[in-house]
């Protein structure tokens, strides 16, 4: 890891830490709300606890990750750091790397404490911890790429409020609505949304049973990583493609 | 008689520490230290550049020497940020070929980055991170080593070194964008609008930043709206207005073009009619007073005439004063032959304004 790296991370994380409402809204609220899944839901077996610990993840990745590192590299290019740190030497990536570091980490935490409020709670052991462990790499890499997607259609920190709404909510609809569907069509069909494999995914892992013949003779995990890799590489694509390191003139 | 080489009517106060940073007197400063690389610096030819519809850039053609201070002077508008973000990188031009450093920074930016020191013309700061934070983070981008003590004393931000970058005034913000710049002394250094927002005693300060680096044989390329300045600091300079480089040259060069100007004050009417001279020579009427006003290419022939008319009519020429043409005229000039030039635009498909 480059000092410019660390330099970059360790600064965001100062401005996050001395910005009390970013501060409170990106830190503070996840835990919270995914928490409060927890005691709204009160679940009892392992199909209660796939909704909740599904809605946790898509909570957290879609709020903590996808909102948050939108409205940081909105917000930085707006006034201009994202220009002045690209007349220093250092490579592009690892610009954009440390700035979107804290808000990773941080979501990383919250997984963390979510998962400790969950074993508390007497969450059982998925019976596919890896499949959890591999939903929640891709969420993270799915909702890092549109949040980049995201950037060039905000031009203001104010305006990526609103631009995050309709990807946040709809991946939090299909989180809720997913993992208590079976693998039936209308579920496959719901599986194509942006983010909605991660439910689907977290309610596999807990149910078993994933890599066994789904709809179509597939493994029935297959549809919801294929929906997280697909979405992946197009929003990283289209983060590519268009992605502005200077507000448009 | 009093010929006076400078119209104080166009000089500010601050010219006296311009001294202390010419470029005449950064030469002789510079005597004992390596002489600058040799070569362009900067070569742009047939830069174009457009914003949707509107052309800022109109196919100029520009060289910087290595070691040398180039100012571009111009209104707003006139397309000089706009070059100068190619020069960086930022813009990508419609048009034309343009080698910073013998790189083309539109397709190998990352290259040119180390060598480049930028301000741009509004800040790029994070608000919450304090004036040191900011100089430290940067020590962590720039692989060109300096000290953020050194530049704290150096630009007087000592005594802000705690306080977030956001409770700066303007003034402490361009001071420290300017440390930013010069940080690890580049080789090439780009400023637009070093020293706009800064009070005078700053101002000095940034010209001597500037003059340091070229004593140090780099090279700076520098927009302004001070003539002073440009004055001051610059060894070349390029007019540009409407997206067009209307005159380069040496500030002498420059100033060569335009007749130079003499004026002086005679108590009551003339007594006899004025001398016949190769410019421009008025008379005018200030009460009982007599003004006269003149404009020629020959000052020295021109003068000796007016003074020999003086003696012969035992007239005394008050308060005389002789100067060649400043650069504020010539760029007055320029904008004027622009418009002028813009009227018949419409006969011509291309027009080159021309001192």
């Amino acid at each position: 890891m480059s000092a410019a790296f660390t330099a970059i991370a360790a600064a965001e994380t100062k401005v996050l830490w001395r910005n009390r409402t970013a501060g409170f809204t990106g830190v503070a609220l996840p835990v919270l709300l995914g928490a409060f899944v927890t005691f709204l839901v009160r679940p009892q077996n392992a199909t209660t606890w796939a909704i909740v610990v599904g809605l946790q993840l898509t909570l957290t990745l879609a709020y903590g990750v996808y909102t948050t590192t939108t409205s940081v590299v909105v917000a930085r290019r707006h006034a201009l750091v994202l220009k002045r740190m690209r007349t220093s030497d250092t490579r592009d990536s690892v610009l954009l790397g440390g700035m979107v570091a804290p808000p990773v980490a941080l979501a990383w935490g919250q997984l963390v404490v979510l998962a400790l409020v969950d074993v508390v709670r007497g969450a059982p052991v998925p019976a596919d911890p890896a499949l959890l462990v591999l939903a929640v790499v891709l969420g993270f890499a799915m909702y890092l790429a549109a949040a980049l997607a995201t950037t060039p259609m905000s031009s203001s920190p104010e305006r990526a409020q609103l631009t995050t709404l309709p990807l946040a909510f709809l991946a939090m609809a299909s989180g809720a609505v997913l993992p208590i569907l079976d693998s039936g069509t209308l579920a496959q069909a719901l599986t194509a949304i942006p983010g909605a494999g991660l439910g689907r995914l977290a309610a596999l892992a807990f149910h078993g049973g994933a890599w066994e013949a789904g709809a179509g003779g597939f493994p029935a995990a297959l549809p919801a990583l294929l929906s997280l890799v697909v979405w992946t590489a197009v929003l990283g694509l289209l983060a590519r493609r268009f992605f502005q390191w200077e507000p448009r003139r | 008689m009093t010929v006076r080489t400078t119209d104080p009517r166009l000089t500010p106060p601050t010219i006296t520490a311009m001294t202390q940073v010419t470029p005449a007197s950064r030469r002789h400063a510079t005597a004992n230290l390596p002489p600058p690389e040799d070569g362009d610096a900067v070569e742009v030819s047939g830069l174009r550049c457009r914003y949707g519809d509107f052309d800022a850039v109109r196919g100029i053609d520009l060289t910087v020497r290595a070691g040398e201070v180039f100012a571009l002077l111009g209104t707003n508008g006139a397309g000089k940020t706009t070059t100068l973000e190619v020069l960086s990188g930022f813009h990508r031009p419609a048009g034309g070929t343009v080698r910073v450093l013998g790189i083309d920074p539109a397709t190998q930016s990352a290259k040119l980055r180390s060598q480049l020191g930028v301000m741009m013309q509004e800040g790029g700061f994070v608000g919450e991170l304090t004036t040191v934070e900011t100089l430290l983070l940067w020590q962590r981008l720039v692989s060109r080593p300096d000290d953020p003590e050194r530049l704290l004393a150096r630009f007087d931000l000592g005594s802000r070194r705690d306080v977030a970058v956001a409770k700066l005034s303007g003034g402490e913000r361009r001071r420290l964008d300017l440390a930013l710049a010069v940080w690890g002394t580049p080789k090439l250094v780009i400023l637009d609008e070093p020293t706009t927002g800064l009070d005078p005693e700053s101002r000095r300060r940034a010209w001597d930043a500037i003059g340091e680096l070229a004593e140090a044989g780099r090279t700076v390329v520098l927009t302004t709206h001070y003539l002073e300045e440009a004055e001051a600091l610059a060894d070349r300079v390029a007019i540009m207005h409407g997206g067009r480089i209307a005159a380069t040259g040496t500030l002498a060069e420059i100033t060569a073009s335009q007749p130079a100007r003499f004026d002086a004050r005679i108590v009551g009417p003339p007594p006899a009619p004025p001398p016949e001279i190769s410019g421009e020579l008025v008379l005018g009427r200030d009460g009982p007073d007599t003004t006269v006003t003149g404009a020629t290419d020959h000052l020295q022939q021109d003068l000796t005439l007016l003074l020999n008319w003086a003696e012969r009519h035992s007239v005394t020429l008050e308060g005389l004063r002789a100067a060649p043409a400043s650069l504020e005229a010539v760029y007055h000039a320029v904008r004027e032959s622009d418009s002028e030039t813009n009227q018949d635009e419409h006969h011509k498909t291309e027009t080159e304004v021309s001192l």
